[in-house]
């Protein structure tokens, strides 16, 4: 029995081993779990639009970066000469000004550099270098704003379009109208920060009153066992490898027996199939998930070797991996929710936001090129978003509050003209002035990309056809290509 | 009564202009639409109008051409029959049966000569031509009223003609075919039998004694019975066997633990803020108490309700019922935006409106089925709530707050208490000295018992403070809150006849006289609404699918009642019975209906699929509690303590914030309490434990009406591995072990009865043995628990 406990425990190095899988005859993808989950009226990826629902869809898949606790734009894409004229004086923009945790200070400046980047001369800060190198790729939103400053609603705003718990995210609206690429691997998973769940924890991965199944799979991927029920704990000694094999096969024999006795319900051999869904898991995840295979070039471009970049290096190589193997929408979260180590700096911008931007700048760009490379960009959407912007003026002697008034966000991938940005925000990079775009119309424009209108991706809840754009939402035609 | 019946297959699907709404009806399978007729209007037109030009009326013409609008343009308004017709200064808008001169038609067409309309977005051609269709059809418009009042707060005559509007009636039992007389056990079966024979199908057989006790037990108690409470069930040969059976089930206090658990998927508790800073309330569980030993005791209901939105206003000698009104504080409240950022600002503002919603939208939907929130930014387009009657509402709870409260149990030393805080208010100015005998006298009582609750009086948490007196509510223009209208006084929906929709309460009354206000109006024996949704759930949670599918929903985007006159007459019976649920349950159970089998007639299932005109039982998956505690009944481990603090299943330290790390992986299995019911474990509203999760438990940031039901790989993977179901499964094989030494074949009969509540067939005794025999018994276990036979109740 011994034997066995390490072996349990390298599962996930190995590729999993359940061998064997006698009773799984290697079920055709796309195939199954459609079975297993779809009910009447569920919406169906049609082939003829490549996958779309309501028209011909360019993206299949999505990967998010989700910066959480308000990237400061005036600091990284959104450069604003006014501030460095007006640095240091009050700010009286002609309209009330405040600011939700602390008194609106002076007027401060980016204590950052800003140098023009690629033919479309897109000004990035000097805390992006690696990102300003591929602006060309980037659509830039930036005049985002927020209907409020505050992390937890704003979180959930992001996420599901709702100031309020209780609404499904992006990523299983998605899910549901689109369900897998493959039955092998979830649909929908989500990398947090190893630091810890951001704001909202798990609230922000919620498919609210949308099926339990379209929720967000969150894989630690730090840990020894990166999804804890996959396979039993090790310490279990009562399980080997033959009493798995050999449990399955009983198991099906009982189901088999119980559902002939009980004809007319298809959720018996639901069930049925959905045991042996688990068994494929086994065996492909650990591979997904291991990146030991990984070539040294590979490593480095996403800075695996840096231990500045390794954690969402690795969690950004992690992302491209599933995708790669039919993961229909992958979020990366960068920071945890709390005070400290995370994009909300309250206190000290020159001294708290430049490590945050090494983290991940490196690998995003690193994540960036390997897609483009690997030919993956022709139907993926990488996705670079926060809750919310950041003050103009100071909190404390060189912190920044947080600004639902504005913020910058950019898309990459395919059907995304590059190059290009929509929106541009006032003087101060205090509100919105042209272009404005709210979250209804960054996912109307994401769902528009993957064959969806957002208009008619809805589920009955209490009284109300919900969307993941409530009443909103405009596709921004801008950044399409 | 004018109403027909009509079928529709699912998917109806409205696909109105400009990315407006898709009214789309996803998930409803099948649904039975009874409309209200205009005299001269087929079903059939009505339901078009309904589907399909309604909500473009709504949606594209009411903003400007409304008896709600200031000056409706042109001095056209579209929200009635009478004024559509009418038409404004140009003409008549509509002309039943003449395109040329429907100025309406016209003007969505874009005809020469007419201004177009919606002037800044037009309509897709196929709701152009459903207008044309309609038109056509002689605009059938079941929107009676000429003129629909100015004011919002009194909606149409036409737009409260809808079913769970209308008073209870007082339904006729229908007679019964003499060959039918010895099936029909009670009432119930009566009108079930009547609906069946509109459609040829017979009711099932009854189910066996060992099926119906398994489903009995789970259903009242959420356990498996007992070896024991079969054996005696079986050999029970008196005619009322079954009567008795369900007395004892009722009378038992696992019946409290698994009602109560009912009502907390309704009003969404968990014992965390929620939101980002998702903190632990340590005193949310006496809530949880309350309400299972307000089910054990069998509450009158309209006790239940009083009890839970103004106890303190409606029983000020019984303070113990501080905990009652847990239920208003039960769902998720934003620490940040209400504790944490300044109390100046406009988040903090919007951090009060949004708190109150959760409490307007609880209540509503929790006891009157009725979708208030969706009147939050507009007046409800389908349903007769205007955005007053919302604010109304929100002034009704404007006087509270979610807070840590203190109370004491004990009546006397509340009154003592209160009296000697009143008078140290009073003399805290003009004579210190009494004022400081004051202070020490309060010191030296008691503490408080502590309770999480809505309340006007609670110790101050930073800049969470008690509001003091009701904080004013406006109607916020397009919800929006740097929009505000008129000031929005305490009162209700006004479209339940004969119920005042505006409460008298003075201004400067104290604030709980608002709850007690709408307590009173929701337990009205004329508020059609509150009796029609109560019975309805009791039906949901014993069929697996209310009289109404959408328990929580009676307006118009809900479902319509399978069986109208049951519903009714079951409402009425329960509100003479003086709201007894145990009473109720009993009536139910005892039916015939509920007693059949699952049989599956694949001729039936043609005609009736989805099984709504009860020809059958339903087959029911275990909810996720129930797996969870069947398994440790199973076992012989279930720890049967009740009541008292939650039972944290997780390891917990402190987050890099607010919120703390939870870990369920971390957990060990051999703690005290680690044995306890489910419904004595923490639950954590962000960070939910993922084996509930997995099969589907109630989502607490949702109110949940009806759970969803998934069948995914991960719910088989946390089956198959969670450490407390493989540590179960070991203590289940001991437990075998010990009953039959060294009897393998035996031990496996034991397990197949305790597990399904069945004896075993000899193929399965021969498969699980022979794999017992090889890999030990806890493997055998684990697969018994992992098999639909013990997943589900037949």
């Amino acid at each position: 029995m011994t034997d066995q406990i390490p072996r349990r425990d390298v599962l996930w190095r190995l590729g999993g081993g359940l061998g064997g899988i006698a009773l799984a005859a290697m079920l055709g993808d796309e195939g199954l779990l459609a079975g297993v989950e779809r009910n009447l009226g569920q919406p169906r990826p049609r082939a003829d639009l490549n996958g779309g629902l309501h028209h011909r869809a360019q993206v299949r898949r999505v990967i998010q970066l989700f910066m959480n606790g308000g990237v400061s734009q005036m600091d990284t894409f959104d450069f604003k000469p006014e501030l460095f004229r007006r640095h240091g004086q009050a700010f009286d923009p002609g309209s009330h000004v405040e600011a939700p945790t602390s008194a609106p200070g002076k007027l401060m400046k980016s204590p950052f550099t800003f140098r023009q980047h690629g033919e479309c001369g897109r000004w990035v800060s000097s805390v992006f270098p690696e990102i300003a190198t591929r602006v060309d790729d980037l659509a830039f939103l930036l005049a985002l704003s927020s209907k409020t400053n505050v992390h937890g609603p704003a979180s959930f705003m992001m996420n599901t379009g709702f100031l309020m718990p209780g609404f499904p995210c992006m990523g299983s609206w998605l899910s549901y109208g689109l369900g897998s690429l493959r039955d092998n691997l979830p649909t929908f998973v989500v990398l947090p920060d190893p630091k810890g769940l951001p704001y909202n924890a798990k609230g922000n991965f919620t498919s609210g009153f949308l099926p339990q199944s379209h929720q967000g799979v969150i894989l630690d991927a730090g840990a020894a066992r990166p999804i804890p029920e996959l396979f039993p704990p090790s310490s279990t000694a009562y399980l080997t490898d033959a009493s798995e094999r050999e449990g399955r096969a009983v198991l099906e024999r009982l189901n088999r027996r119980h559902a002939s006795e009980n004809e007319g319900d298809s959720r018996l051999e639901s069930r049925i199939a959905a045991y042996e869904l688990a068994a494929r898991m086994q065996q492909t995840a650990p591979e997904a998930l291991d990146l030991a295979s990984e070539t040294p070039a590979t490593r480095a471009i996403y800075g695996l070797e840096d231990p500045a970049t390794s954690d969402y290096g690795r969690r950004c190589l992690l992302a491209r991996r599933l995708v790669e193997r039919g993961v229909r929408f992958v979020q990366v979260w960068s920071g945890a929710g709390g005070a400290a180590n995370n994009w909300d700096n309250h206190n000290d911008i020159p001294n708290q936001l430049p490590p945050m931007a090494r983290s991940v700048d490196r690998p995003v760009a690193g994540l960036l090129c390997d897609l483009k490379a690997r030919g993956l960009m022709e139907d993926t959407l990488v996705i670079f978003s926060t809750e919310f912007g950041r003050q103009p003026f100071t909190q404390g002697a060189t912190g920044r509050d947080h600004n639902g008034g504005t913020s910058v966000a950019w898309l990459a991938g395919a059907g995304v003209r590059g190059g290009v940005a929509h929106g541009e925000s006032d003087p101060w990079a205090w509100r919105a002035a042209t272009g404005q775009a709210y979250c209804y119309d960054l996912h109307a424009t994401i769902l528009h990309l993957m064959g969806i209108d957002h208009t008619k991706l809805t589920f009955r809840h209490n009284g109300i056809d919900r969307r993941l754009t409530d009443v909103h939402g405009h596709v921004i035609d801008a950044i399409l290509a | 009564m004018g109403r027909s019946p009509r079928r529709h297959t699912s998917e109806w699907v409205l696909v109105p202009a400009n990315g407006g709404r898709v009214l789309a009806c996803t998930l409803v399978l099948l649904s039975v639409v009874v409309v209200s007729t205009h005299a001269a209007d087929d079903p059939k037109g009505i339901a078009f109008f309904e589907n399909r030009i309604r909500p473009v009326l709504v949606e594209k013409c009411q903003e400007c051409h409304s008896s709600q609008a200031r000056k409706p343009k042109g001095g056209l308004k579209v929200d009635s029959r009478a004024a559509i017709r009418a038409g404004g200064t140009s003409g008549p808008a509509i002309v039943p049966g003449d395109l040329e001169s429907s100025l309406l038609y016209q003007a969505i067409s874009a005809a020469d000569g007419v201004e177009p309309m919606p002037p800044k977005a037009k309509l897709a051609p196929s709701v152009v031509a459903d207008f044309r269709q309609w038109i056509s059809m002689g605009a059938p418009d079941p929107r009676e009223g000429t003129k629909a009042e100015a004011g919002a707060a009194s909606p149409s005559a036409s737009s409260r003609d809808w079913w769970s509007l209308k008073p209870i009636s007082d339904s006729r039992v229908p007679l019964v075919d003499s060959a039918m007389t010895h099936w029909v056990r009670n009432p119930i079966d009566a009108f079930v039998l009547a609906g069946l024979k509109n459609k040829h199908l017979n009711p099932a057989p009854e189910a066996d004694r060992r099926t119906l006790i398994r489903r009995l037990s789970f259903d009242l108690l959420g356990l498996p019975p007992t070896r024991e409470q079969v054996a005696q069930f079986l050999l029970d040969d008196s005619p009322d066997a079954y009567e008795r059976l369900v007395d004892r089930l009722l009378a038992s206090p696992h019946y409290g633990e698994r009602w109560a658990r009912h009502w907390m998927d309704l009003v969404h508790f968990a014992e965390t803020h929620g939101h980002d800073q998702d903190r632990i309330r340590p005193n949310a569980w006496p809530y949880r108490d309350y309400l299972i030993d307000s089910f054990n005791h069998d509450s009158p209901y309209a006790r239940f309700v009083h009890e839970q939105l103004a106890a303190d206003a409606l029983f000020p000698g019984e303070p113990r019922l501080a905990v009652a009104q847990g239920m208003l504080a039960a769902g998720p409240w934003d620490e940040s935006s209400l504790r944490d950022i300044r109390d100046d600002s406009i988040d903090r503002l919007i951090g009060h409106y949004i708190d109150r919603d959760d409490m307007v939208t609880t209540v509503m939907s929790t006891f009157a089925s009725m979708t208030v929130h969706c009147a939050r930014c507009h007046d409800h387009k389908f349903d007769p709530i205007s955005q007053e009657d919302y604010y109304c509402l929100q002034a009704v709870f404007a006087g509270v707050d979610k807070a840590e409260r203190g109370y004491d149990a004990d009546p006397a030393l509340d009154q003592m208490r209160r009296r000697l805080k009143h008078e140290l208010n009073a003399t805290e100015r003009s004579s210190p000295d009494l004022a400081a005998w004051l202070k020490a006298e309060l010191t030296a009582f008691p503490p408080q018992a502590l309770v999480f609750a809505a309340a006007s009086d609670f110790a101050p948490d930073n800049s969470h403070v008690p509001p003091g007196k009701p904080r004013p509510v406006h109607l916020l223009k397009r919800g929006d809150i740097r929009q505000p209208g008129k000031a929005a006084v305490p009162g209700t929906v006004s479209c339940v006849d004969d119920l005042p929709a505006r409460f008298a309460t003075p201004g400067d009354a104290d604030e709980s006289a608002r709850r007690a206000d709408l307590a009173r109006w929701i337990t009205d024996p004329a508020n059609p609404l509150t009796w029609r949704s109560i019975v309805n759930r009791v039906w949901h949670w014993h069929f697996g699918r209310g009289l109404v599918a959408t328990p929580s929903d009676f307006g118009r985007m809900g479902g319509l009642p399978s069986h109208p006159e049951l519903l009714d007459w079951l409402a009425k019976r329960f509100l003479l019975s003086g709201g007894s649920f145990k009473s109720l349950h009993r009536l139910i159970v005892t039916s015939a209906v509920y007693r059949q089998s699952v049989h599956h007639d694949s001729s039936f299932a043609a005609i009736d699929g989805d099984n709504q005109s009860l020809w059958r039982q339903n087959r029911r998956r275990l909810d996720a509690e129930s797996i969870h505690d069947a398994i440790l009944a199973i076992a012989n481990q279930l720890d049967p303590v009740m009541h008292g603090p939650s039972v944290q299943q997780f390891a917990l330290r402190p987050g890099v914030h607010v919120t703390p790390v939870v870990d369920y992986t971390q957990y060990d299995w051999a703690s005290p309490g680690s044995r306890r019911r489910s419904v004595y474990r923490f639950l954590f509203r962000t960070l939910p434990d993922p084996f509930f999760d997995a099969l589907d438990s109630a989502d607490s940031s949702q109110l949940i009406a009806v759970r969803n039901e998934s069948t995914t790989p991960l719910q088989a993977l946390e089956l198959l591995n969670n450490p407390f179901v493989l540590r179960q499964c070991e203590a289940f094989a001991r437990y075998l072990e010990r009953d039959h030494k060294g009897r393998i074949d035996d031990q496996v009969r034991l397990a197949i009865e305790l597990a399904y509540g069945r004896e075993a067939a000899p193929d399965e005794v021969g498969l699980l043995s022979a794999y017992a025999a090889r890999h030990g018994l806890a493997n055998a276990c684990r697969v018994i628990v992992n098999s639909n036979e013990f997943l589900y109740v037949n």
